[in-house]
């Protein structure tokens, strides 16, 4: 039979439609909002953003979600999400960084054994999907093997990385030797061959990067092997810098210089840098991060628990005036002590606010730049992700406005950030795939999961020799 | 035979005097009050019950006490963000009030209320405003637990700006006048759950003869007194201009500074203030939410740790809809502990039992409420939320206290009783319709908003399409 010229042919058929958005938040280039929204995805891709009439009209799809009542939004991204520390959740609250690391974290790490850290990971992926986290940066630990696998068995997104570091001890103390004792050629080996098994892997929803633990513990070979490297990988490379204040002090005192303008007198400074904290900056290592447009996270969650001075010390509402990339991660379970990117926003913004006393700062469309556009481009991945666009991966999630802390709601990019949290996230798509529908992971065991964490951990408590220090202090029966 | 019990908690957090934690707690509740506390095989060896409420995988927690939440202001969140206080006032929020009607007012303070029980607050003490009847009209429907007031100002201009020429602007008598009538009709209503107090809207905006008659009046009821006081800088630079000093130096030199102050915001404390408010007794409610992000310098500035080093009762407030945004109490004890590691980069100040006190007894105590709740204690009344522990966000669990204040914020709630009545069940409210308060919100509060002008206040940033 002929085709009928007249008559329209038959709307191709894709995988998914949203439909009826209450709200659709693009963060395209012209930060559209959407009313009564809809999106078309087929596989793992956007093909399509529009007025719900239109998109619908446009194509057939298999399934269908309604998403009247949400705000649909970009899936986030967590620029820094320690796996391997989420079942420390508890055991380091109220202590400096000296104390957190040498006396809680190192000990609890030293302890923890593959199949812990394979469980730690799944507890680190459940706390971001149930708040609608889509993309991680994992700054690495020492299984990021596990994290990897984790990965592919949840669906979501990730950059993971092997930390390497070659000075064992520091102003703050040595690193136990069963924790690592690597020199700087075995470190190199290491961070290399974790490259070379991850990236990539799981179809791409899986990158590896370079990973520097600590700035005071990395020496200047190190530095420019990793730089080496990385740019031959054509990846990234994650640091903790300038984190707190006797940070400063500890690479002072060791190589004459704070931190990043030892990376300028090395030479390495590039765009493929992503620097986490970075709460202790002077005026001239911001003209440098702005030079060679480096990326930042900042954790403000992990500063406040952990009394590190970034939010009302640091210079963020600068850098990010001045053009730096700053994106917004949420460290880990004993620093920051929730992944919930939401309320990281919401302290990002408000803490700016408070400590230059000014509430015109970082407005809620600031942040929400941040946390999409800059997470997007901190993960070198902002061809593929950060917004809401016809070409783009298919990450994408809805949050549910009928709750008290959503209404009313005038305009959802602020009702988000100053009223909202993560747990109103009631649907994530990663890549195409749903993870969470209404509230239920689809991917994961989450009672099993859950379980399975307190055990773990009531375990490397003990093993640790952490139960006295992380005890209640109020008597118990 | 007790109506309730509540047994197997993971961990029953009692705030009692010794502070008790019971692992395999449990509760029993009979007429309204707390009959039994302890071991669950303890309780269960000498309580029976109606009906018995397995809390396994659960925490049991007293009430929060939210002792700053503006109920009549709830509809106007998203109306008010990124603006400096005067604005925020006098732009938006003043008229805002002043466009409400009793029927928005009630909508207003039911939506109010629902969040707060959601989150786990039992009861609340709202400031007052020109709808108390309103509050307690929702109070009686929602089985909440609260100290509800009139409030009052008798000075109509000041350098922020002009009230509006309407209800707002009254003659010190009719301020006082009505005020007296409102704790006459209300206070000890609905079964006793709800209280009146006296409440003077800012200090600022208060003539002496109002201060020390509002005070005269709390005083003949037997109540305290609320005042919003030096919430920001630019609140006591207005101080001084008009008074030549700061505004609890102010109180105290009319003579009526006394412990039955409740004093909101206090981000802008002398160290003399301290001193007058540690020989005074004066209750503090520190409201962190609506500080940092009215940019008003809470963490920066404020002298919360010296008040409680020098033993002044702090308790927590959420305040409203536009201002702190959210009415989960829990974010404010997040907000409390870790606001002052980040700008004092001190770890132990603050700790997490610090921040839990604050949002129970502490209220209690500032609230006068304390012979009856605040804690979990046999002989006070069964105000008590559980908490579902199974969530990503609790797990693992060393210490519930820590995770409680770091790690979860107040959607974990589960359970909600009040008088040892059940308010929320399973996350399901019983009392009232959730559904159709959330369904009503966005029309009527923009329906306010273009008439009070501030419509546009509102609207999105970017393009809408």
């Amino acid at each position: 039979m002929k085709s009928d010229p007249t008559k329209p042919s038959a709307p191709p058929v894709i995988d998914l439609l949203i439909v009826d958005a209450d709200w659709l938040v693009t963060m395209d280039e012209r930060r559209r909002l959407i009313r009564r929204g809809a999106i078309a995805v087929d596989k793992d891709r956007i093909v399509a953003v529009g007025k719900t009439t239109e998109v619908e009209a446009r194509y057939s799809a298999r399934r269908t979600i309604q998403a009247k009542d949400k705000v649909v939004l970009p899936a986030l991204i967590n620029t820094h999400l320690h796996h391997t520390q989420q079942l420390a959740r508890g055991m380091a609250d109220e202590c400096e960084i000296e104390r957190w690391l040498v006396e809680r974290i190192y000990p609890y790490e030293a302890a923890m054994t593959k199949e812990e850290a394979r469980i730690s990971a799944l507890a680190g992926h459940l706390d971001m999907i149930k708040n609608g986290t889509a993309t991680y940066i994992d700054p690495g630990g020492y299984y990021p093997d596990e994290t990897a696998q984790v990965t592919g068995e949840t669906g979501l997104r990730g950059i993971i990385t092997r930390s390497t570091l070659d000075i064992h001890t520091s102003t703050y103390g040595a690193i136990p030797k069963n924790l690592t004792s690597e020199d700087t050629k075995e470190a190199l080996k290491e961070g290399e061959e974790t490259v070379k098994r991850w990236h990539k892997a799981f179809g791409g929803r899986l990158r590896a990067w370079f990973g520097l633990r600590s700035m005071r513990n990395c020496s200047d070979n190190l530095c420019r092997g990793v730089k080496e490297l990385a740019d031959q990988y054509g990846v990234g490379i994650e640091a903790h810098v300038l984190g707190s204040h006797p940070n400063i002090w500890a690479s002072i005192s060791r190589f004459g210089c704070t931190d990043v303008e030892r990376l300028d007198r090395l030479g390495v400074l590039g765009p493929n840098w992503l620097m986490v904290h970075m709460g202790w900056v002077s005026p001239h290592e911001v003209h440098l991060l702005r030079q060679y447009d480096i990326k930042i996270s900042q954790c403000p969650a992990a500063s406040m628990h952990g009394s590190s001075g970034r939010s009302y010390h640091g210079a963020f509402t600068e850098m990010v005036q001045l053009g730096v990339c700053v994106s917004i991660g949420s460290d880990s379970g004993p620093e920051g002590n929730f992944n919930d990117m939401v309320r990281n926003m919401y302290l990002a913004s408000c803490t700016a606010k408070d400590q230059q006393l000014d509430p015109e700062l970082m407005p809620a469309t600031t942040i929400l730049e941040m946390a999409f556009i800059n997470g997007a481009r901190a993960a070198l991945w902002e061809d593929e992700i950060g917004s809401l666009e016809a070409g783009k991966k298919a990450d994408i999630v809805l949050f549910d406005t009928q709750k008290p802390e959503w209404q009313p709601l005038h305009d959802p990019v602020s009702t988000f950030v100053y009223s909202a949290t993560g747990a109103s996230a009631d649907t994530l798509i990663v890549d195409g795939r749903i993870i969470m529908e209404e509230r239920r992971v689809l991917t994961m065991d989450e009672e099993a999961v859950l379980k399975e964490s307190q055990a773990v951990a009531e375990s490397l408590v003990q093993r640790a020799g952490l139960e006295r220090l992380s005890a209640p202090r109020w008597p118990v029966f | 035979m007790a109506n309730l019990i509540i047994t197997h908690a993971d961990w029953l957090i009692t705030v009692d005097g010794n502070r008790r934690i019971f692992c395999d707690g449990a509760i029993a509740i009979d007429a309204g009050k707390i009959v039994a506390v302890g071991k669950t095989n303890a309780v269960l060896a000498n309580q029976q019950a109606e009906r018995v409420v397995n809390a396994t995988g659960k925490m049991v927690l007293p009430g929060f006490i939210n002792a700053h939440a503006h109920n009549t202001q709830q509809l106007a969140r998203g109306l008010a963000n990124d603006c400096h206080i005067h604005e925020w006032l006098y732009g938006r929020v003043y008229p805002f009030e002043d466009s409400l009607s009793s029927e928005e007012a009630l909508l207003s303070a039911q939506l109010c209320q629902l969040e707060m029980i959601k989150s786990g607050t039992t009861c609340f003490v709202d400031p007052g405003n020109h709808f108390p009847d309103e509050v307690a009209r929702a109070v009686t429907q929602s089985g909440m637990r609260c100290v509800l007031t009139r409030s009052t100002m008798d000075i109509h201009n000041n350098p922020r700006g002009d009230l509006p020429r309407t209800r707002f602007r009254e003659s010190t008598d009719e301020a006082v006048a009505r005020l007296d009538d409102v704790i006459d009709r209300l206070n000890e209503g609905a079964g006793g759950r709800i209280r009146a107090s006296a409440s003077l809207r800012n200090l600022y905006t208060a003539s002496d003869r109002l201060v020390t008659q509002v005070k005269a009046l709390a005083d003949r009821h037997k109540t305290f007194i609320q005042a919003h006081v030096a919430g920001d800088h630019s609140g006591q630079v207005a101080s001084l201009a008009r008074y030549g000093c700061r505004d609890v130096e102010r109180i105290y030199r009319l003579g009526v500074l006394d412990d039955r102050w409740l004093l909101v915001h206090m981000n802008w404390i002398s160290p003399r203030e301290l001193d007058l408010l540690a020989a005074s007794k004066a209750k503090v409610a520190h409201c962190p939410g609506a500080g940092v992000k009215g940019g008003w310098g809470t963490f920066s500035h404020g002298r919360f740790p010296e008040m409680i080093e020098r033993g002044i009762c702090v308790c927590l407030g959420t305040d409203s809809g536009p201002s702190g945004n959210f009415m989960d109490l829990t974010r404010a004890m997040y907000l409390a502990a870790c606001g002052f590691k980040d700008s004092r980069m001190q770890a132990a100040i603050v700790p997490s039992e610090g921040a839990v006190e604050m949002a129970t007894v502490n209220g209690a105590r500032a609230a006068l409420w304390d012979d009856s709740i605040g804690s979990i204690e046999v002989g006070k009344k069964a105000d008590v939320c559980l908490w579902d522990l199974n969530r990503a966000e609790w797990r693992p669990i060393v210490n519930p206290t820590g995770n409680l204040v770091y790690s979860a914020d107040g959607s974990s709630v589960d359970t909600v009783i009040v008088d040892g009545n059940i308010l929320m069940e399973g996350g399901v409210i019983k009392m009232l319709d959730e559904k159709a308060l959330l369904r009503e919100a966005t029309p009527v509060a923009r329906r306010i908003a273009e008439r009070a002008g501030v419509a546009h206040h509102g609207k999105p940033a970017w393009p809408v399409e």
